[in-house]
């Protein structure tokens, strides 16, 4: 396993790394093609996206079917509000990204290069856009840059081919899948900006990287971005973030389409993908929300919920009015308290709203609420109304 | 909140109108299992009552009428124990061959349309 | 009496099939255009068109399987499945081969939507405009009963509701309750030059 590290290097603090420390550093840029393509498959690395697809795939599939007019779509969008990784590495790494995009397009054969970068991003723009400077005319010439709009969907891959091909971030029905008919109707490759870099790595050592970038947040000390060795446990990287800031009660392990977990239950598990996985576990976009103990659980689900369903791009009913019904229905009992309907109503509804969706959105809502009526079932079956004022 | 989205506790007259929305799907989703089981009941009965009606108006108890292509008719014997024959014109049966309960093709004429 | 009684049945049960096929496709046409009022929710709509489509399978097995077990029809499980292949009344049973496939093709895609996407459903849906009429004509051609009073009643209610439908789609358009959701968001992640 390689020693290197996504955020070795220079202090971070001091933004982001110049070319010459990143190539006095690491080296020069090396060949992309079909054997770095295997090279991945071999290694496993998987997607940091959120979906955990395996790379190397995706990239003998995206190389298989392009004509020589493949694009290349480095998604940084993070739609997902308390994920920072992608920024981070983008803000103070931003060479790794490019050179894992540009290795990328010779691998898979593609003509362009799209960074898709959060139009709120600031940092991150500044980052990639200077880091492009320095680099050749030749690359330059394939690679320009998206601006996302700062929406939670925008950041599907679906959605930044839409928004690279035809100017509007709304995410697609899947088939064909992008890899097959994506921007112009060319083979794409969307791929996590973190992915990117690790294949900038695993390019140069011809062996697996072994970390990963996960965003602690919540109640703990000091939040935000750690590089973690794969498989170290979830409380020990709590513990990297200064610890919880009073006693834990749940971890929600994946950001807003993950899993509730208990605390004594989670702070065991294996931050490694594969480990997850077989615990029916995913990292997803690896933000690890801690939730105290002293904050209500189904309060905290409902307003989850009622910030997903207007995230809904509402193209189709199931999602707009679906979600809008489930996040209600917990907002009522938040509110007002439990009555007898209402864990019916949100067994119902999620029901009727599964699987029937135009895009993934209202299947990752309605699963995020599925976790969460198992992990806190006495608490949804129990919750006495709170009063408040509204906020 | 500490992970959540941003998104506020709602002011009371929109608790309101989630609460009237609330009780409006409750109240459509029963009215949808009612109109179902109501359409299942109707359907079996409604099996029962037209089979009814198809026989008084078409019984099969007695043999043929000629047949035209306007006029359905089908040629069927009151016995169902023992093999018969039949006497159609455009019927389902030869008149030559006994007929088997089976699910052969027969070997009958087509059937005129 | 054991093969009039299945014979009935089988025109009972078509007759009921008939019925049920009729009000699932007005149901249809009324939730893409979108009905709805304070007590009738658009969910309700779509939700009644689905309970009923099972249900016009379930009669229309009865219908078929009664059919092909009567020992006076001859008809064969195959007379069920390939168009066309009997030899009783050939074209008009076909027509009910086809109308029964259309059918089936339909409900199959509407329940594995999720794996097959969008695009392909709505293709294969377009397709219930094929099998009533389909079925109607199975109805007249092969039916016994196709000029009794009872039937030729209920066909012509089943014909009028459907026409009626079928013309107030055609003239009124698709309201459609996501439009001014769908565009404000898409409004804000439009990022097109000419704007």
């Amino acid at each position: 396993m390689s020693r290197l590290r996504l955020l070795a290097g220079p202090d971070l603090a001091a933004g982001a790394e110049r070319l010459h420390s990143h190539v006095g550093r690491l080296g020069p840029l090396p060949k992309g093609g079909h054997s770095l393509i295997e090279l991945l498959v071999r290694t496993e690395l998987a997607g940091r996206g959120g979906a955990g697809f395996l790379a190397g795939l995706k990239w003998r599939a995206v190389a298989h079917a392009s004509r020589g007019s493949a694009v290349v779509v480095a998604n940084g969008a993070e739609g997902e509000p308390h994920s920072k990784k992608d920024r981070l590495l983008m803000s103070t790494r931003p060479h790794l990204i490019l050179d894992g995009a540009l290795l990328a397009a010779a691998s898979v054969h593609a003509k362009e290069i799209v960074l898709y970068i959060g139009e709120e991003h600031h940092s991150a723009l500044r980052s990639m856009t200077g880091a492009l400077a320095e680099r050749t005319a030749g690359e330059r010439r394939l690679i320009r840059l998206a601006r996302a709009p700062a929406r939670y969907v925008a950041g599907d891959s679906s959605a930044s081919v839409h928004l690279v091909d035809a100017g509007i971030a709304t995410p697609t029905t899947t088939p064909p899948p992008t890899r097959e008919r994506g921007v112009g109707g060319a083979a794409t490759l969307v791929q996590n900006v973190e992915t990117l870099a690790h294949v900038a790595l695993i390019a140069r050592t011809g062996a697996a990287t072994n970390t990963v970038l996960v965003t602690v947040a919540g109640a703990v000390r000091a939040p935000g971005v750690l590089e973690v060795d794969t498989g170290i446990a979830v409380g020990d990287a709590v513990q990297l973030a200064g610890g919880p800031s009073e006693p834990p009660r749940a971890l929600l392990l994946g950001g807003y389409f993950g899993r509730w977990i208990e605390a004594a239950d989670a702070w065991s598990l294996p931050i490694d993908p594969p480990a997850l996985r077989a615990r029916g576990l995913s990292l997803g976009c690896a933000v690890l929300g801690v939730l105290p103990a002293s904050q209500c659980p189904v309060c905290e689900v409902a307003g989850i919920m009622r910030y997903l369903a207007s995230e809904s791009s509402a193209q189709c009913g199931p999602c707009f009015f679906g979600l809008r019904a489930l996040a209600d229905a917990c907002t009522r009992i938040a509110e007002r308290g439990t009555d007898a309907g209402d864990l019916q109503r949100l067994q119902r509804w999620s029901a009727e709203v599964q699987g029937r969706g135009a895009c993934k959105h209202p299947d990752g809502a309605v699963m995020f609420l599925q976790s969460a009526m198992k992990t806190f079932g006495d608490d949804f079956a129990h919750h006495p109304a709170h009063l408040r004022r509204s906020a | 909140m500490a992970l959540g989205g941003g998104g506020n506790t709602y002011p009371m007259q929109m608790m309101d109108t989630v609460q009237d929305r609330v009780r409006a799907r409750d109240g459509a989703m029963r009215l949808l299992n009612r109109m179902t089981t109501g359409a299942a009941v109707s359907a079996l009965v409604g099996v029962g009552v037209l089979g009814a009606v198809s026989a008084h108006t078409i019984p099969g108890a007695t043999s043929t009428s000629t047949a035209s292509t306007s006029t359905a008719s089908a040629s069927i014997t009151s016995s169902s124990t023992s093999s018969s024959t039949s006497t159609s014109s455009s019927g389902l049966q030869s008149s030559t061959t006994p007929v088997t309960s089976s699910s052969s093709s027969g070997v009958a004429v087509s059937g005129g349309s | 009496m054991d093969n009039t009684l299945l014979w009935y049945t089988t025109r009972g049960a078509g007759a009921v099939t008939l019925v049920l096929l009729s009000a699932v496709v007005v149901l249809g046409i009324l939730s893409v255009l979108r009905v709805q009022s304070a007590g009738w929710p658009r969910f309700l709509t779509v939700g009644l068109h689905r309970n009923l489509a099972l249900m016009t399978i379930v009669f229309l097995a009865l219908h078929i399987v009664t059919a092909v077990i009567d020992p006076f029809t001859h008809l064969g499980w195959l007379a069920a499945v390939v168009p066309f292949s009997s030899y009783y009344r050939t074209f008009w049973l076909g027509l009910g081969t086809v109308a029964f496939e259309l059918l089936l093709a339909i409900v199959v895609t509407s329940l594995v939507r999720g794996f097959i996407g969008q695009s392909a459903w709505r293709l294969v849906h377009w397709l219930s405009y094929a099998s009533w009429p389909v079925a109607v004509l199975h109805g007249f051609g092969t039916g016994t009963d196709a000029w009794s009073a009872w039937l030729f009643g209920l066909q012509a209610v089943c014909i009028v509701s459907v026409a009626a439908a079928a013309g107030y789609r055609l003239m009124a358009g698709s309201r459609d309750p996501l439009a001014a959701a769908r565009s404000s968001f898409q409004a804000g992640v439009d990022r097109r030059e000419s704007k």
